[in-house]
């Protein structure tokens, strides 16, 4: 579907032809249930929340401005719907998205062993799996920023209107959410206890 | 790596493709000289290569059920706007609320003998020559009991219209077989059953739906209760130039509704309606 495809068939469902959001769900029905899912990493809580997203986007969008992306508008949706589920079901607790030090300013989250070098990482066999449990191990907010990079292909300022975060904010985040990733899977299947036991104390030091 | 902490969020943005000129001048040269940055930048694009190719399916049913769910809403909330259509009320009330009794319940036609004195519906007088047209039996009408749930709430309009001595006149026209309740075009039975299965919707195309509509071609009619537990209502938008007829049959709410050429129904339990619209077939 291309773009002016796409916003004649918005208009089409904004003058009440509900038909004409069909082509639409079927145009972001994979990555709209893949980034569900990521962010969940349950099947069918991400096929109920992608349901819920477009009949939420069917509803608001007489909001959709035309002024960003439709998809980017789309993806706030899902992203925050899947946030709000994952707080609601309180799955793991909310970890803040930085450590602060006593002046209060944002430390760097650091890989926490000196010794395991990113040569490391490499040598280990990187599994989707494994980077699945990664992902499942952030704080939800890391998920869903390094999820609308990295499954949607967003730039950076794309995020940022997302999420209504600043651009550097965005690369920030991005960069710590990945560092997590790499100290988790530095860590998975060495001691595999540890991070099951630590992943909810949002921190990465052992 | 803590001596490297200032590299590593430009090689994040690096695997980003979102380094500046500036910043990749400056990130180039340390990369050359640090294996750890190097991995680092290879690691994180491993990691966004794993997470981009680990896509699943979406459920097939996933965008059925998203369109199913809007459609219901839509004829919901189109439904609820009825009172700003425009058209007398009860203006061939009768006429397509017998019309559409005839053709989806003719087993409680024949089944049917009690008066028509209360039925709610009235004919008007531009509703009378249409009647004639396309009249049905008078016993096949029976009254609902007392206390029965209707779709939707006939409007004021139909309530202080109806008149039973008009109902009982609308059942006296005489041109309707007193036995065969069949009034339907011969496609709309027979061809009828070609009609597309498509999830919830069972849609008729071409002439089912253009006879459908000619035969339907007033105002808005409303048959609030035909028998037990069971009602139907009528409506034409002229705005939206469309039927909407909604049926409450056993409990089940069903609704259809007429587009162009397309008149599709929906369902909440389609094997309860499906030989009330196909009843020469079943």
């Amino acid at each position: 579907m291309t773009r002016e495809q796409e916003a004649m068939a918005i208009q089409q469902v904004l003058d009440g032809d509900v038909n004409s959001f069909e082509p639409i769900v079927k145009e972001y029905e994979k990555n709209v249930y893949n980034l569900a899912l990521k962010m969940t990493g349950n099947p069918e809580d991400a096929a109920d929340l992608s349901q819920e997203a477009f009949i939420k986007a069917y509803n608001s969008l007489s909001s959709f401005r035309g002024d960003s992306k439709f998809s980017v508008w789309l993806y706030r949706i899902v992203s925050n719907l899947c946030l709000d589920f994952l707080r609601s079901k309180k799955r793991r607790p909310t970890v803040s998205l930085s450590a602060e030090n006593e002046d209060g300013e944002e430390v760097e989250l650091e890989i926490p062993d000196e010794s395991q070098s990113p040569e490391a990482l490499l040598e280990r066999k990187l599994t989707r799996e494994a980077v699945r449990r990664g992902l499942d191990a952030l704080p939800e907010e890391y998920r869903q920023i390094l999820l609308l990079r990295e499954i949607q292909g967003f730039s950076y300022e794309e995020i940022a209107g997302t999420l209504d975060l600043e651009t550097g904010t965005v690369k920030s985040r991005i960069f710590r959410a990945r560092k997590r990733l790499c100290a988790f899977l530095l860590r998975d299947g060495n001691i595999p206890q540890f991070v099951s036991s630590s992943n909810t104390g949002g921190g990465d030091e052992p | 790596m803590n001596s490297c902490e200032f590299y590593q969020e430009l090689i994040s943005s690096m695997a980003d493709g979102e380094l500046s000129a500036e910043e990749q001048a400056v990130l180039a040269p340390h990369l050359e000289h640090c294996p750890d940055c190097a991995a680092l930048y290879e690691a994180f694009q491993s990691i966004s290569g794993l997470i981009a190719g680990d896509l699943a399916e979406p459920p097939e049913v996933l965008s059925e059920n998203v369109m199913a769910e809007l459609r219901r809403a839509d004829i919901r909330a189109k439904s609820r706007k009825q009172k700003h259509w425009k058209g007398p009320l009860a203006t061939a009330a009768c006429l397509a609320v017998v019309i559409a009794a005839a053709w989806l319940m003719p087993n409680l036609f024949r089944a049917g003998s009690a008066a028509p004195a209360e039925m709610p519906a009235a004919a008007s007088d531009q509703a009378a020559p249409r009647a004639e047209e396309y009249a049905v039996p008078a016993e096949g009408i029976a009254p609902a009991p007392a206390g029965t749930d209707t779709v939707s709430a006939p409007e004021a309009g139909a309530q202080e219209a109806a008149v039973p001595a008009e109902s009982a006149e609308i059942g006296s026209v005489d041109e309707a077989p007193s036995e065969e309740p069949d009034v339907l075009p011969a496609q709309f039975t027979a061809g009828s059953r070609e009609a597309a299965v498509e999830g919830e919707f069972i849609t008729l195309e071409g002439e089912s739906a253009a006879s459908f509509a000619a035969l339907l071609n007033g105002d808005e009619a409303q048959l609030p209760a035909q028998q037990e537990d069971t009602a139907c209502t009528v409506c034409y938008s002229i705005e939206q130039e469309e039927y909407r007829i909604s049926l409450r049959i056993f409990g089940q709410q069903v609704y259809y509704s007429l587009d162009g050429s397309r008149f599709y129904l929906s369902s909440f339990a389609k094997s309860d309606f499906a030989p009330l619209i196909f009843p020469k077939n079943s």
